[in-house]
Order: C-alpha cells, then structure tokens, then sequence
C-alpha cells in the first residue's frame, strides 16, 4: 500500500527532470551559438586586418626604395614595422618581411621578399602572405645597341647597328646606323657586375679552350648544373671558347688576359632578365661565324662532333642523343665587358654591347660586327645594368596562411 | 476489508493531484519562458549573421574598387566622397574607394552586391564612413591626404548596431 503512495510525485518529478535536462541543453546550446557568432565577428575582423596590413606593407615597400635597410630600425620603433604590432582602426596587427633566398633583407636589392601579416581581433587571429618581386629601372644605355666611353675604330669592314644607336666617345670608319656620343655623366654598369653574377654561379674549368660543351639550366657538360644558368670561368689564361650551346649566362673572369669566341657558337641567356656573356678582360675577340648577308652559317652538332641538346638540355622542346642537330651561331642578349672588344669575323649579337674600356679604341673591327637591337633589355633589363630596383606585387601571390 | 485497501491504495489522494498539478504548471510556464527565449536568441543569432554576412560583403565589395579616380587631366582627386556623374542613390557609379564615404543604404539598395536578411522585420540600415588614415599607424585617423583609407561598414537593424567591419586600403596593389 506504502509502496504505490506518492507514485505521482515521481512521475512528475521524473518529467521535470526530464524537461529540465533538455532545457539546460538547449539554453547550453544556444550560448554556444552565441560564442560561435562573437567568434566568427572577430574572424572576419582578423581576416580584415591580415589583408589590410598586407596591403600597407606592400604600399610602404613600393613607395619607399630603401625599405631594405630601414626596416630592421623600424622593428623597435612604433608602427608599421614594429615587431610587436601595431593598432587597426578595429584590432591590431603585425607585418613580417622575409627574404628566404639568404634569410638576409638587406644585402641584395634583388632578392625577392615575403610579407607576412598577422591581423587579430578579440581572440581570433589570421594570417596572410603576400610575395613581392624586384623589377629594375633599365639604365639608359641599355637603349642603346653599342655603348662605350672609347672609341669605335673600324679599319676594315663594318660594324652594323639596327633599332639602337652605337654611342661611343668617338668613332672612325665605317658604321651602319645611327651613332651618339658618349657624354660625361652617362651612367655605366658598376664594375662589381661581373662578381655580382660570380657569385651566383657555377664554377667551370675548361682550360685554356672550351670546345664541345653543353651549358643550361638543367644539364652541364662539365658537371652539376646551375639552376640560374650561370657558369663561372676564372682563369690567369688565355681563353678560346668555340663549338659551345650556351643557354645561361657565362662569366669569365680572366683580367689582363684575352678571350677569344670563335667558329660557331650558341649563347643565348636562361633568365630574361640575366645578361648573356658579363666579362672581366684585357680583350674581348669577337671571332665566331654568324649567319647574315647571305653567309650559311650555324652550329652544327655534326660539325662539332658534339650533341648539344642531350637529355636536360632541349632545344625546341627537344632532347635526343644524335648529332644532326643544327642551330643559330650568335649571341643573344647582352654581353658586358670589362676590357676592349676586337671583331674579326662575321659576328652577329642580337641584343646590345657594352665595352666599358673608357681609353683609346676601345672598340676595334677588323671584320664585320652586326647588332641588332633588343628592345627587351629596356623592358626587362639585366639584374645589376639598372638604375633602380622597384618591388611589385608577384600576381597571384596572396595566400591565406595556417599554422 | 482488503478489497477496499487495495482499491484505496490504487488511487492518487487529492494532496498527490494538487502536487503534481502544481508542479506540472510551474514547469509548463518555465518551459514556455524557456522555448521563448531560446527562439528570440535564435532570431537575434541569424540575425548578426546576415549582419556580417552583409558588413563582409560590402567591405569586400569597397575594398575591392581602386584608390582613388583620375580627374580629366589624369591629377588624383583627394577629396573623399563621389565624383562627378556619381551618386550615392546609385551605387553601381562608385568606383574607388572613397564614392561609398556617408553611404546609408537598406540592404535593397545592394541587392545587386549583397543578399538581403532573411529576418525582413525592422529597418535595416548599412552604412559606410571612409577616411584617411596615416599610413604608418593606421588606426589614428588623418586630417591630411596620404596614402591610406579606413573604411567601416555598419550594419544597424532598428538602430542597434550588429556589425561593424573595417579595412584599410593603401595605394599599394590590392590583393
């Protein structure tokens, strides 16, 4: 009788604890909801300022030509820069700028840069990347198909200038195309440039002749390859250089000494904005063979006895390992030198000359030299034949970063 | 006899209803309360979501015009608000970022940009204040011309804020 008195009580009870429970989880869960939603402000927020310190970062950078040295000052000072961040409008933020070619800002103005911003809001916190690319200001020479502060000495044959003046400090004989005259104050590549390029690349030794040989970005007939394409010579000799596909850029440092390029030869640069030949010489002997005024010139693997488009290294598209191969004999692109140029032969360069012997004949033609212009080297000049480095926005570079 | 105890022992006693019915009231009305709130807390949540979804959209859309607009001579115009054959009750003609300073507008006004609230109870209102900020502490607002705006979206419903984004765009490159 006992048993069943007061079974109500626990009926209802039981409801109600029931209700309760559910009702505790749907207040529960709507104060979840509620967090998710302060939560989710404060992400749109964060996200806001990671974009927007992005964007004055890359403002400050493109606006302002030595933000390379300045920054690491700025690092403990208020703003922008400051490493601890600094105050949004809503928020805060912080910007990081990083060089991961060297790890250091300040050494190269070349060197590509990585910004990255960090932007929060009450506890959210995101993150955005964006790469910033050099691009130099061509110097003016660089309009020019020839450029030297000597003279241009023709004594036999010619020396043939198309889409670009040959300005020298004085010229005798016969030159095709236009010509000015090298003035003072022109502004000439720093000889540094051929170091610069040196340190880079890839140190080759052929000896006093360098015949047969395949040079580019993927394949290296003496070892490993450059991944720029550059290839060092450094040599107290003599150098002859000839039968050779070249596509990179080559350095010969060779002061007070002679390098001559002769036969047919192939050169031709792997970056558009690296320079074909950069060269530290007494001369400089333009001696190689090119196809114009109807000679039937080219390299030729079965001439040459050599493949020179072997597997990592095409030509077209092409690798194979026959030798009935054929290509252009010239250069293309810019070819620097330290020294004096002599041309002896029918030696074409498609793309401009710098001879920066300042005295007596420094340019010497005893053959016929043909130049024709690159209006290329103006738009996208060689790194280090510049007046100035700007930084621009990589397209397609902003990236939304997780830890 | 003990027919009559097991049939009286099988009924509730009059305190046992009254009990029960008092307890099952109390509950009634705090579960009532309770769906209540739990249904106004939703609304109000859906209704800050539209909000950003709103304030997001709209700052994207301004954050995405350029800088600033040439005059006819191709000299930057400095001044923040609309430029000529531009109206704030058009908003297809603004095309930098300062054309959408002192906007008010009901999320009609946008539908070609942004999706309206589902919630359509009340007055809705976005509006946009753009200004110069100082490039290098952006969060300090500048009576110069420099190179830096701040933008902020607010979206009101009935007056009562329930978003406000903000952006700084400078004359770099925008992403």
């Amino acid at each position: 009788m006992t048993q069943n008195r007061g079974s109500a009580y626990v009926a209802v009870l039981g409801a109600s604890m029931l209700v309760a429970v559910i009702g505790m989880a749907a207040l529960t869960a709507v104060r979840a909801d509620r967090v998710e939603a302060l939560s989710d402000e404060d992400i749109a927020q964060a996200k806001a300022n990671a974009i927007s310190a992005g964007e004055l970062a890359t403002g400050w950078i493109t606006t302002t030509p030595t933000f390379r040295s300045a920054y690491a000052g700025m690092r403990s000072a208020p703003g922008l820069m400051n490493a601890g961040g600094f105050a949004m409008p809503m928020g805060t933020a912080s910007i990081e700028l990083v060089d991961n070619s060297d790890g250091a800002l300040d050494n190269e103005d070349y060197d590509v840069v990585l910004v990255r911003s960090i932007g929060r809001s009450g506890t959210a916190q995101q993150m955005f990347d964006v790469v910033l690319q050099p691009k130099g200001i061509a110097l003016p020479i660089l309009s020019n198909a020839v450029t030297t502060p000597g003279r241009i000495q023709v004594d036999s044959g010619q020396l043939e200038v198309i889409g670009g003046a040959a300005v020298s400090g004085g010229s005798t004989g016969s030159v095709s195309g236009s010509q000015g005259s090298f003035v003072g104050g022109t502004i000439m590549p720093p000889t540094a440039v051929v170091n610069r390029y040196a340190n880079l690349g890839v140190a080759i030794s052929p000896g006093v002749t360098m015949e047969r040989h395949v040079l580019t970005t993927g394949f290296s007939s003496f070892g490993a390859p450059s991944a720029e394409g550059v290839y060092v010579i450094t040599t107290t000799n003599d150098l002859v250089i000839r039968s050779v596909r070249v596509e990179g850029t080559l350095v010969i440092r060779a002061p007070g000494r002679r390098v001559t390029l002769s036969g047919q030869l192939f050169m031709t640069p792997a970056r558009p904005d690296f320079p074909a030949l950069v060269i530290d010489c007494h001369t400089l002997e333009l001696a190689y063979d090119s196809a114009f005024d109807g000679r039937l010139v080219a390299l030729s693997e079965f001439a040459a006895g050599a493949n020179f488009n072997p597997p990592g290294a095409p030509w077209g598209g092409n690798t194979n390992s026959t030798n009935f191969d054929v290509y252009p004999s010239d250069i293309r692109g810019l070819v620097y030198t330290t020294g004096r140029v002599e041309a002896t032969d029918y030696s074409l360069i498609r793309g401009a000359l710098i001879v920066a012997e300042p005295a007596g004949d420094s340019v010497k033609i005893a053959g016929r030299l043909r130049i024709i212009h690159d209006p290329g080297l103006v738009t996208d000049p060689p790194q280090w034949f510049t007046s100035a480095v700007t930084m621009s926005v990589q397209p397609g570079s902003w990236r939304q970063r997780v830890n | 006899m003990s027919t009559r105890r097991r049939a009286t022992s099988r009924c509730f006693t009059i305190i046992e209803v009254v009990l029960s019915s008092l307890v099952v009231s109390v509950l009634l009305v705090a579960s009532l309360n309770l769906v209540s709130r739990v249904r106004a807390s939703e609304a109000s949540m859906e209704r800050r979501r539209d909000a950003r979804r709103m304030a997001e959209g709209l700052l994207a859309i301004v954050a995405a015009q350029r800088f600033t607009e040439p005059d006819a001579s191709g000299t930057r115009r400095t001044v923040i608000g609309t430029d000529e054959s531009e109206s704030l009750s058009v908003p297809a003609s603004l095309d930098d970022v300062d054309d959408f300073a002192g906007a008010i507008w009901s999320p009609d006004d946008v539908a070609a940009w942004i999706e309206p609230p589902a919630d359509r109870v009340g007055t809705w209102r976005i509006g946009i204040s753009v200004g110069y900020v100082d490039p290098m502490r952006p969060s300090v607002s500048s009576g110069a011309v420099t190179t830096a705006k701040s933008v902020t979206v607010t979206v009101r419903r009935n007056t009562v804020v329930l978003e406000s984004l903000s952006a700084v765009r400078s004359q770099g490159v925008a992403p």
